[in-house]
């Protein structure tokens, strides 16, 4: 169920990229940026009005309430680093940094989530993964 | 170059941290609420950005230019960010991030095989690589795990 989940989210993904891509043929990378954010935004209140749910903002982690700057140093990073590496050395790069980061989340139990110890085991797995991506990316 | 290496690097780290975050008010406040913080303060940030560096066009007009069809990213966006916290939260995160990008980088595959009408095969079989390593990877850890954590 979680795999359908996740494969249609990345789908989904995968289509906002090229929408923006086509977007970023007439606006800039933070007017794209400002566009996307704003049309959720809004369609998230829709949500909200249509269902008369309550709105509610408060009572989260302080944290969370740094996740804005979070998501336009996500925008603001891509731009200059394919600038200076290419779209695909960046991607690369930037996939291998999320193969890390989600690994040592799950092997350390941050925020909460269940431990999976990451073993050596586990690295022939991880290199046909990275083969896999570095095809895809140069060819 | 080393620096933009690291920080392409970095983009990666951020990019799942972000999600992590999400999933921590979509916890506390649910789907709708707690990805709203995430929308209102990537609007209210990027507009600043885009008014202290000045917009590509002298006003916001030039939005009427912009064919409608390229306004459903935003929609896909918002869908991704739903089905992806829905995802994360039931399996591993290391297991959710190559599901993810087995699902967009295939997207870019076909579309690109559809508007270039050309696929190279060299491609297909990096992904069909990356989909055999998530699986490897994920009968490895349930064996480890005892099947006392679900995978998927």
């Amino acid at each position: 169920m979680s795999f359908l989940l996740l494969l249609l989210a990345g789908v989904s993904f995968g289509f906002m990229v090229s929408m923006n891509g086509q977007l970023a043929a007439t606006l800039n990378l933070y007017e794209v940026s400002l566009l996307v954010h704003a049309i959720g935004m809004v369609l998230l209140l829709l949500w909200q009005l249509l269902h008369r749910a309550k709105l509610r903002l408060r009572g989260a982690p302080v944290y969370v309430y740094f996740v804005g700057f979070f998501g336009v140093a996500l925008v603001v990073t891509s731009s200059f680093t394919t600038r200076a590496l290419g779209a695909a050395a960046m991607m690369a790069l930037s996939l291998s940094g999320q193969l890390v980061i989600s690994a040592v989340i799950d092997h350390f139990g941050w925020f909460g989530v269940p431990k999976v110890r990451f073993t050596a085991r586990r690295l022939p797995a991880y290199g046909v993964i990275l083969a896999g991506l570095l095809l895809l990316l140069y060819q | 170059m080393l620096f933009f290496v690291v920080l392409a690097f970095v983009n990666g780290v951020v990019n799942i941290i972000n999600k992590m975050i999400n999933l921590q008010a979509k916890k506390a406040l649910g789907t709708a609420n707690g990805t709203l913080i995430n929308y209102i303060e990537g609007t209210v940030i990027s507009l600043a950005i885009v008014l202290a560096t000045g917009t590509s066009h002298d006003n916001f007009t030039f939005l009427a230019e912009v064919p409608p069809l390229y306004f459903l990213g935003g929609l896909f966006g918002l869908v991704s960010m739903v089905l992806v916290l829905a995802g994360m939260a039931r399996t591993r995160i290391s297991y959710s991030t190559v599901v993810v990008l087995i699902g967009q980088l295939g997207t870019g595959l076909v579309l690109d095989a559809v508007l270039t009408g050309t696929l190279k095969p060299l491609k297909v079989v990096g992904i069909l690589l990356v989909i055999a390593g998530v699986f490897w990877d994920k009968a490895v850890t349930e064996r480890m795990v005892g099947g006392a954590h679900p995978a998927a």
